[in-house]
This record gives C-alpha cells, sequence and structure tokens, in this order.
C-alpha cells in the first residue's frame, strides 16, 4: 500500500473505531440504568428477577469485549500512523494474535501467543510487521485441519525473533512446502526481506513442527 | 443534594442516561451537547464539576477546556471521553483537567473521580 493509502486507512478505522465506542458508551450506560433500578427494587417481588440481573451482566460482559477488540483495533489504526518507529515486538505479537485469532478459529486452529516479560525493542513498522505475521498464519492454517499454533517472542542471543509451534490434527501433518506453494507465502517472503526477516523451519517426518523467524536488523 | 455536575457530549443519549444514573445517586446534573453550549451554561451558573467529552463538531473539548479554565477556574474539569492517546491525557491536564476517563467508563470510577473532585472545592 502506498504511504497515503495507508493513512487514509488508518484515519478511516480510527474514526470508526470512535464511533462504536460511543454506541458501546450507550449501551453500558443504558444497561447500568437497568442495572441501578433493579438494585433500587432489591426487596420488592419482582418477577423473573434473576433473568433480568442475568441480562444485564450478559451485556456487560459483551461491553467488556467490545471495548477490548475496538481498542486493539484501534491500535492496529495508529500503527500507520509512524512509517517507522521503536516498536515492542511482544506488542506486535499480542496483537496480531488478537486480531488473527478468529481468523484461526474459524479453521479451527487455536491460535495462541506467548510474550516475553521484557520489552524487545525493535526499529520498524508496526503496520508492516502485523501484516507479515497475518500473511504467515493465513498460510498455516490454509494447510491445517484444525490443531494449535503458538507464536512465541524469542531473544536468543540478542537476535530478535519468534518462533511458531505448529500442532495439526491431520494424520500426515503440515508440510513446508504445502506452505510454500501457497500464494500467501509468496506475499510474506517480499515482505519478509522488507522488514529483513530470516525464517527457518523445523521439521519432524516430514511434517513440519516450528518456524523461527529471526528479526535480523533494522527495516530495509 | 451534591454539587451540580454538568455533562457535556454530544452524543444525547449517554449524557441524558449518564446524568440519570448520577441523579439516582443524589447528584443535581444538567447537560449540554455541545462546546458553545457548555460554556454559556457555565458562565455565571452553579456547576462546581465538568464531566467533559473531548471530539465534539464545532468547539471540541479542549477548546472548552481552555476557556472553561480561564472564565471559571474553580471549576472541577473531568474528561470522559473515547478517543485519546497518552499524549491527549498530558496535554488535557496541562490544561487543567483534574481526571481523565475511558469511555465506556465504570460509574464507581466515575463516582471516584467526582468525589475527589468534590474534596479539592471544599474550602480548608
Amino acid at each position: 500500500m502506498k504511504t497515503n493509502e495507508l493513512a487514509f486507512f488508518g484515519k478511516m478505522a480510527a474514526s470508526v473505531t470512535h464511533e462504536l465506542k460511543n454506541v458501546l458508551a450507550v449501551i453500558n450506560e443504558t444497561n447500568g440504568l437497568t442495572a441501578d433500578l433493579l438494585g433500587m427494587l432489591k426487596d420488592a417481588p419482582f418477577p423473573y428477577r434473576e433473568k433480568f440481573e442475568r441480562s444485564v451482566r450478559k451485556i456487560e460482559e459483551q461491553v467488556h469485549r467490545g471495548v477490548e477488540i475496538t481498542s486493539r483495533f484501534n491500535s492496529f489504526a495508529h500503527s500507520v500512523d509512524y512509517p517507522l518507529a521503536d516498536v515492542d515486538l511482544n506488542s506486535i505479537v499480542a496483537q496480531t494474535v488478537s486480531m488473527a485469532y478468529r481468523l484461526a478459529a474459524l479453521r479451527n486452529v487455536e491460535l495462541r501467543g506467548a510474550v516475553r516479560e521484557n520489552p524487545i525493542m525493535l526499529f520498524t513498522s508496526a503496520f508492516t510487521a502485523q501484516m507479515a505475521l497475518t500473511i504467515v498464519i493465513e498460510a498455516f492454517i490454509k494447510c491445517m485441519d484444525g490443531g494449535s499454533i503458538l507464536i512465541k517472542v524469542t531473544d536468543d542471543p540478542g537476535v530478535p525473533g519468534l518462533e511458531f509451534d505448529f500442532e495439526s490434527h491431520s494424520p500426515e501433518g503440515v508440510t513446508k512446502e504445502a506452505v510454500v506453494e501457497l500464494e500467501e507465502w509468496g506475499d510474506f517472503q517480499e515482505l519478509a526481506s522488507v522488514l529483513d526477516i530470516h525464517p527457518t523451519w523445523r521439521t519432524s517426518d516430514g511434517g513440519l513442527t516450528a518456524l523461527s523467524l529471526a528479526f535480523n536488523g533494522v527495516m530495509k | 443534594m451534591g454539587v451540580e455536575i454538568l455533562i457535556v457530549d454530544d452524543e444525547v443519549e449517554f449524557a441524558e442516561t449518564f446524568a440519570e444514573r448520577l441523579q439516582l445517586r443524589g447528584f443535581s446534573v444538567r447537560t449540554a451537547c455541545g462546546g458553545e453550549e457548555a460554556l454559556q451554561m457555565i458562565e455565571g451558573g452553579e456547576a462546581k464539576i465538568i464531566v467533559l467529552d473531548l471530539k465534539m463538531p464545532g468547539m471540541d473539548g479542549m477548546e472548552v477546556l481552555r476557556r472553561v479554565k480561564k472564565i471559571r477556574p474553580d471549576v472541577e474539569v473531568i474528561i470522559l471521553s473515547g478517543h485519546g492517546s497518552e499524549m491527549d491525557e498530558s496535554y488535557v491536564r496541562n490544561l487543567g483537567a483534574f481526571a481523565y476517563l475511558r469511555k465506556p467508563a465504570d460509574i464507581g470510577d466515575v463516582l471516584e473521580a467526582v468525589k475527589r473532585a468534590e474534596n479539592r472545592l471544599k474550602p480548608i
């Protein structure tokens, strides 16, 4: 994407998430008012009280869920504000996992992330890095018949990176060849070369068990 | 009856429902759906605490805050916005905002901020 297109995307996405937060705020207050009124009537006989109270709790939970999703999407939208910046690899992974979680779940793949306690700073484009990781995830879930992907942040020794651990439910597992043939993998390689990411595969009995991505330097 | 609170938000549904919840808790509450209307109500008004949104059509919350602090420095301003970065937070605090909450906020957090604002308003 060109810089002006990215800026447009970021601006529109940020504006939409702002609107969504306003919608959630109205739902939250209306639900809160219902809870207040139920509380005021706590000693009065009230048919279906339990059902009302359960509904209030469910709406509250869903508002929190909505706020979390919109906040993540808002951070993602703002990641295009600075084409190059100091970004924490842990945040990139947390953000990507939360945004691609549903994409994987639709293919019966459980997507998880394991971040490190210490920040691992990279001078890169957060938006491009998230795009590259999402492309990798997409390429793998297409080759998996259910299973799980765990993305771990690594920092050995001083080379920041990621390790993807796979567990496919299909008996033949995922092969490197199957992944490499996908169009998505070609797209990833293009971005990997810009971001200076180097992949290393680990296989067992022909099946792929892990992929390491080393972030060797600053973005080219 | 507690001190008067003015809610300034262009989301009328939000402002009115939020006002109702504060009224149930004994506060006297008024609402304004824009910056200009808010400033008219503040000048010579009774409001001691303002709950202010940042993104509004016309005069935005930052400008309202700036002007409020000029005409009524005694008024405590709580920002309640769905928008805003850490940079915005530090900017509005420098302009004199007393607290910064993100929408949708927990009523308990709002009440806590209002209570702290009330304590600041009390003469020593």
